[in-house]
C-alpha cells in the first residue's frame, strides 16, 4: 500500500465547509463509489459515525451539521482508500478551525502545526464558501471571493515557496454547490480564478476547480432536505497525484532491482559455464566439474527470477489500481475543471499512461 | 462477534425487504435508505475482513428478505441496480457478489443460499488442489526429461559411461525417474478422483436444480455456479410449457383408461397395455423435451418412466 504519511491539508475561512467536507466525503465513500471506498481509522470512526447519524436527522435543520472546528483544535483524520476493498493508499486529512489563519499571534501552536501540515501536503485544498457566489453578475462574486481569500492567498504563496521546484497541484473546492449552482457558470469560474488567483495562472502550475454538496436538496425547508453528499472528486484528485507519484517511484525502484537481478543472473550463468569448461578437454571437464557449485548458481538464478516476477506482479497490481483511479476521474471529468500553465485544459490522465 | 465474523470465509448479508416496499419511490431514495440501514454499518466489517485476509473479500451472498412484499413491483434488474449501488464499494467489474431474494418459503431460500456458498467453496478447493497437482506434474515432466538427458549424455560415452562412478549415477537417475513417475501417476489418479467427486456432483446437481427451479429468487451472480448436470425429466416438466401440455395429456388419457375400465385393480393384460401406451406417450414427450431444450444439449435420464413401470408392476404383483 502507498505511504501512510500522506497528508492533505484544507485551507478555508471559517464556515467555508471544511469540517462538513470531511463528514460528507466519509458519508459518501463509506458505502463506496464505483468500487472505491474509504475506511476511517479507529480513533475517528466514532466521531464520524455520530456526525453521520446526526446528518440523517432531517428534523434537526441546521443543527444536523457538525459545529465548526474550535480555534485551538487541529483534527487529524486517518483514512484508507480502497478499490474493491484492496488498499490503494492511506492518508491523513488535517482539519483545523478556519479562524486559525488569522490568529497567528493568539494561537501560535495551532498556527505552526498548520504551516507544517501545508509544507508536507502533496496536494493543497482551498475551500471556497459557495454562499459567497450566490450573487448575480460576475463582479459582485469576484468582490466577495476577494474579500474572503486575502488571508488564504498568503498561505498559498507560502506553499508555492516551499514547492518551487515541483509545484504540486491545488484543488479548489466550491462548497454548498446546491445553493450556488444556479448562480455560477463556467465563465464565472474562469473570471473568478483569473481575478482572485492570478498568481496561479502561470507556467508550471496546475490546479483544479470542483464543487461539492451535502445534498442537492439539503437546504430545503430550513435545511431539512435529504443528505446525499457528492464529494468524492476532490479527494480523488488528491489521491490521483499522490498515488501516481508513488507508482512512478515504485517503478523506478523495481527497475533498479530488476537490473541488479539481471546482472546477478548473467554472473551465475557465466559461473556455470566456467565450472563446466575448466580445461577445455571434455572428459576432464566432466571429472572436475563440481555439481554442487552449479546447483548453487542455479538456485541463485531461480531466486533472482522469482524476485523479478514478484516485483512485476506488484507493479502490475499497482498499475491496475492506478488505472482504476484515473478511469474514475476521467468519467467524472465533466464535473471539474483543470487549469494548467494558465489555461483551461481537458483532464486526460495522460501521466498515468506513462506508467 | 467480530472474531466469529473474521474467521468465516463466507458471509450471508441479509437486506431488509421493507426497504423496498414503495416502488413509487425513486431509486436514489431506496438506495439512500439501504445505505443508511445496512451498507454503512456492514462495509467497514467487510473491509476489516479484507485487511486481515490479504486483501481478499469473504464470499458474499446478499439475501433480500420479505420479497413477497415487493418482488412483484420491482423488475430484477432494478433490484440488482439498487443493491449494487448501495454497496458500490464492493461491486466492481472484477467482483460481483451473488444477490438473491428470500420469499415466503424461507427454508427454500436458506437452502439455496447455504448450498450455493458451500458448493462454491468446495468447488474452489477442489479446483485449487487440481491446479496444484497439475502444476506439480508439469514440473515432474520437465525434471524427468532433464534426467533422461543426463542419462543420454552419460550413455553416449562408450568408455567413460561404463566407469563405476557413472554407473552409480545412472542407477541413481533411473531411481529418481521411477519415483517421479510414480508420483505423477498418483497425482493423475487424484485428479481423476477429483473430477468424479460424488460430493461435488450431488451438491452441484442439487444447487443447480434449485437455481433452475427458482428463477424468481435469483438476481445476480449465480451464473458462476453453472453446474452441468444430467437433468431429470421432472425438471423439464417444470420448465417447459410444451412439455407440461404433453405431460398433462398423458395423465388425462391414463385417467380415461382407468375410468373406462372402472377398475380398482387392473388385470395383468391391462397393465401391459397401459405400460405400452404410456411408453409411446413417453417417447413423444422425451422428443418434445429434447426439442425444447436443444440449446443446452443435455442428456435425460428416464427416472420418471422407471417410476411408472415400477408402480404398475407392484400393483400387478399385489393382485396376484
Amino acid at each position: 500500500m502507498a505511504s501512510s504519511n500522506t497528508r492533505f491539508t484544507a485551507l478555508g475561512m471559517s464556515g467555508s465547509g471544511k469540517t462538513c467536507y470531511v463528514l460528507g466525503m466519509y458519508y459518501q465513500m463509506i458505502t463506496g463509489v464505483k468500487g472505491f471506498s474509504i475506511k476511517a481509522e479507529n480513533s475517528s470512526i466514532a466521531k464520524l459515525e455520530a456526525w453521520m447519524d446526526n446528518l440523517d436527522e432531517q428534523q434537526c435543520g441546521m443543527n444536523r451539521f457538525p459545529a465548526g472546528t474550535a480555534l485551538t483544535e487541529v483534527s487529524d483524520y486517518e483514512f484508507k482508500l480502497k478499490y474493491a476493498l484492496q488498499d490503494i493508499m492511506s492518508f491523513n486529512w488535517i482539519d483545523y478551525g478556519g479562524g486559525t489563519l488569522r490568529e497567528r499571534e493568539n494561537n501560535p501552536e495551532a498556527y505552526q502545526m498548520l504551516l507544517e501540515s501545508i509544507r508536507q501536503s502533496p496536494v493543497l485544498y482551498i475551500f471556497l464558501d459557495g454562499e459567497l457566489l450566490c450573487h448575480e453578475g460576475s463582479e459582485s462574486k469576484i468582490k466577495e471571493v476577494k474579500k474572503n481569500i486575502r488571508t488564504i492567498n498568503g498561505f498559498l504563496m507560502e506553499y508555492s515557496e516551499h514547492h518551487q521546484d515541483d509545484m504540486l497541484p491545488i484543488v479548489f473546492v466550491i462548497t454548498k454547490a446546491d445553493m450556488c449552482a444556479d448562480y455560477i457558470d463556467d465563465n464565472d469560474i474562469m473570471s473568478i480564478m483569473r481575478e482572485c488567483f492570478s498568481f496561479l495562472m502561470t507556467k508550471g502550475i496546475r490546479f483544479y476547480v470542483t464543487m461539492a454538496t451535502l445534498g442537492k436538496n439539503i437546504a430545503e425547508d430550513g435545511y431539512k432536505g435529504e443528505a446525499d453528499p457528492k464529494m468524492h472528486i476532490p479527494i480523488f484528485l488528491g489521491i490521483y497525484h499522490t498515488f501516481l507519484g508513488f507508482c512512478f517511484a515504485l517503478r523506478e525502484e523495481i527497475m533498479d532491482e530488476e537490473s541488479r537481478n539481471g546482472m546477478m543472473i548473467e554472473q551465475n550463468k557465466d559461473a556455470i559455464k566456467k565450472e563446466r569448461n575448466k580445461t577445455g578437454w571434455a572428459f576432464l571437464d566432466r571429472l572436475l566439474c563440481d555439481e554442487s557449485n552449479i546447483d548453487l548458481c542455479r538456485r541463485q538464478i531461480d531466486a533472482a527470477n522469482e524476485t523479478i516476477q514478484s516485483n512485476r506482479q506488484l507493479l502490475n497490481h499497482y498499475k491496475k489500481l492506478m488505472n482504476a483511479v484515473s478511469s474514475q476521474l476521467l468519467r467524472d471529468s465533466i464535473n471539474f475543471k483543470m487549469f494548467e500553465d494558465g489555461v483551461e485544459k481537458d483532464f486526460d490522465a495522460s501521466e498515468s499512461l506513462e506508467l | 462477534m467480530v472474531n466469529v465474523l473474521y474467521s468465516s470465509n463466507v458471509w450471508i448479508i441479509l437486506i431488509d425487504g421493507t426497504d423496498f416496499e414503495s416502488a413509487e419511490e425513486s431509486d436514489e431514495q431506496i438506495i439512500g435508505r439501504i445505505k443508511r440501514n445496512s451498507a454503512r454499518t456492514l462495509i467497514p466489517y467487510i473491509s476489516d475482513y479484507a485487511e486481515e485476509h490479504n486483501e481478499t473479500m469473504p464470499e458474499l451472498l446478499f439475501v433480500v428478505t420479505k420479497a413477497y412484499k415487493f418482488a412483484y413491483k420491482f423488475m430484477p434488474d432494478r433490484i440488482k441496480y439498487i443493491i449494487m449501488t448501495a454497496f458500490e464499494g464492493i461491486f466492481t467489474e472484477e467482483s460481483s457478489p451473488m444477490i438473491m431474494l428470500c420469499e415466503t418459503s424461507v427454508t427454500k431460500a436458506a437452502g439455496l443460499a447455504v448450498l450455493s456458498l458451500f458448493y462454491i467453496r468446495y468447488a474452489r478447493e477442489i479446483s485449487d488442489d487440481v491446479f496444484q497437482l497439475k502444476t506439480r506434474n508439469e514440473r515432474i515432466k520437465s525434471d524427468i526429461s532433464g534426467l533422461y538427458n543426463m542419462i543420454y549424455e552419460i550413455e553416449s560415452h562408450k568408455i567413460l559411461g561404463k566407469l563405476p562412478a557413472n554407473k552409480r549415477k545412472l542407477d541413481s537417475y533411473r531411481g529418481q525417474i521411477f519415483s517421479l513417475e510414480t508420483e505423477a501417476t498418483n497425482n493423475r489418479i487424484k485428479i481423476e478422483n477429483y473430477s468424479n467427486d460424488m460430493g461435488l456432483q450431488h451438491l452441484g446437481t442439487c444447487v443447480q436444480c434449485m437455481i433452475d427451479n427458482n428463477p424468481q429468487m435469483i438476481i445476480n451472480g449465480f451464473d458462476r455456479i453453472n453446474y452441468k448436470y444430467d437433468k431429470p425429466v421432472s425438471v423439464l416438466i417444470k420448465r417447459h410449457t410444451g412439455v407440461k401440455v404433453v405431460f398433462g395429456l398423458n395423465l388425462f388419457i391414463l385417467c380415461l383408461v382407468l375410468i373406462r375400465e372402472k377398475i380398482e385393480v387392473l388385470s395383468e393384460i391391462n397393465v401391459l397395455l397401459l405400460v405400452i401406451g404410456y411408453a409411446v406417450w413417453f417417447v413423444l414427450f422425451i422428443v418434445l423435451a429434447v426439442i425444447f431444450d436443444k440449446r443446452r444439449k443435455k442428456r435425460y435420464k428416464l427416472h420418471f418412466l422407471n417410476d411408472i413401470v415400477c408402480f404398475f408392476y407392484t400393483k400387478a404383483k399385489e393382485k396376484k
